[in-house]
């Protein structure tokens, strides 16, 4: 008896059916970790904060209407407030490496993205990974879409001047 | 407006998601029974490495003494729920630079949890207010694999920190040790139940961390990258 992804939930519905929780997780996961690594420029940062967004719908005590966009804004606010906070805690000591390709930091841009300000970089992300318009990215991010507008425009200048 | 610079964005951010490692799905009943925040659910192992002779040297941990409650005003500064006056300095060691590395704890209001922070301080100033951390529950749930690192902000011009440091719940452990590239081993200020100290960048990928008792038996050993 699963849930899908859009139907309303609750903290108590999901822990009473662990299947419930299981479909949720298991179709959101990976899209949230590779989202929260975009947005944090960390494999082991963007585990981190998939795993607090999903941990935020678990203790959700009030309905929410769509757990997948919920998640989605979970990750961003998470992962912009590691990046103002400069949240350094990370895994450490891991017997498995990374079994894919490190991060391709010989990339100018990718280096240009996780050097600018978490929530310019959200914006570009959001923009450009998740095709979000800018009202949008401006419902993820709690604010106007001329906010949005103006972040990314800094965020493009900025990456224009460093990649020139 | 699509430009040569939002088509490479395009792109690139495809390349990096599909590098992306998707660990496995963490169990439900794990997130479940989490109470607190930055709880987390690492698949750090440990491997059973042994470390041939120990030699303390290098680092040596100056006297934790009492909180500050200044630096842990600063430490815990962004921190919602920690009352700083509550902080327990469990570590103050010199580190590089002319630096000295302080460590709190505090507990959590409305939770089981305490929650670590750290600040780098240079001639009694703060230098660095990394207000980042862990929260956890060290008490149950915590083992030498479950602590926290960090860095300085790299030095201008530099891409690198020139060094990490680590602070990890040593259970009973009441000395212990880093080792790394070429044999070097170094002593870690062990104080309260536990252990902190520092690497150099260039040895931060790979580590052993161990922790004996007073018998000089083993009582703990990680083996990995500190750092991201």
């Amino acid at each position: 008896v699963g849930v899908s992804a859009n139907q309303p939930t609750s903290a108590e519905a999901l822990v009473d059916g662990a299947s419930d929780v299981d479909v949720v997780y298991r179709a959101q996961w990976a899209g949230l970790v590779r989202l929260g690594r975009l947005l944090t420029g960390s494999q082991q940062l963007g585990e981190e904060v998939a795993q607090d967004a999903f941990l935020g719908l678990l203790r959700a005590t009030r309905p929410i209407e769509s757990p997948s966009a919920y998640l989605r804004r979970s990750v961003v606010n998470l992962a912009i407030n590691a990046g103002k906070r400069r949240s350094r805690e990370v895994a450490y000591l891991r017997r498995q490496r990374e079994e894919v390709a490190a991060p391709p930091e010989f990339d100018e841009t990718w280096q240009a993205l996780v050097a600018l300000p978490p929530r310019q970089r959200a914006v570009l992300v959001l923009r450009y990974y998740e095709d979000l318009s800018e009202q949008e990215i401006a419902n993820v991010l709690g604010c106007r879409p001329g906010t949005v507008k103006s972040l990314a425009s800094r965020a493009l200048d900025h990456l224009r001047e460093e990649l020139s | 407006m699509t430009d040569v610079l939002e088509d490479r964005l395009r792109q690139m951010l495809q390349s990096v998601a599909a590098t992306t490692a998707i660990p496995d799905v963490p169990a439900v009943s794990d997130a479940a029974g989490v109470p607190g925040r930055r709880r987390r659910w690492r698949r750090a192992g440990i491997a059973a490495i042994a470390v041939a002779g120990l030699s303390a040297a290098g680092l040596s941990a100056a006297a934790a003494g009492g909180a500050f409650s200044h630096d842990a005003a600063v430490a815990y500064a962004d921190w919602e729920n920690i009352d700083p006056a509550t902080a327990t300095k469990i570590a103050d060691i010199p580190v590089p630079g002319h630096q000295r590395l302080e460590v709190f704890i505090a507990p959590e209001s409305g939770s089981s949890f305490s929650c670590i922070a750290d600040l780098l301080v240079k001639k009694h100033s703060p230098v660095d207010n990394p207000d980042g951390g862990v929260c956890d529950n060290f008490k149950t749930s915590g083992s030498a694999r479950n602590g926290m690192s960090g860095s300085p902000p790299p030095p201008p011009g530099k891409t690198q920190a020139p060094f990490w440091y680590f602070t990890l719940p040593a259970g009973p452990a009441t000395a212990s040790a880093v080792s790394y590239y070429g044999g070097k081993v170094h002593s870690l200020a062990v104080k309260d139940g536990w252990a902190t100290g520092w690497v150099p960048t260039r040895y931060a990928s790979d580590v052993t961390i161990t922790g004996y008792d007073s018998q000089g038996h083993v009582t703990y050993q990680l083996t990995g990258p500190i750092g991201s």
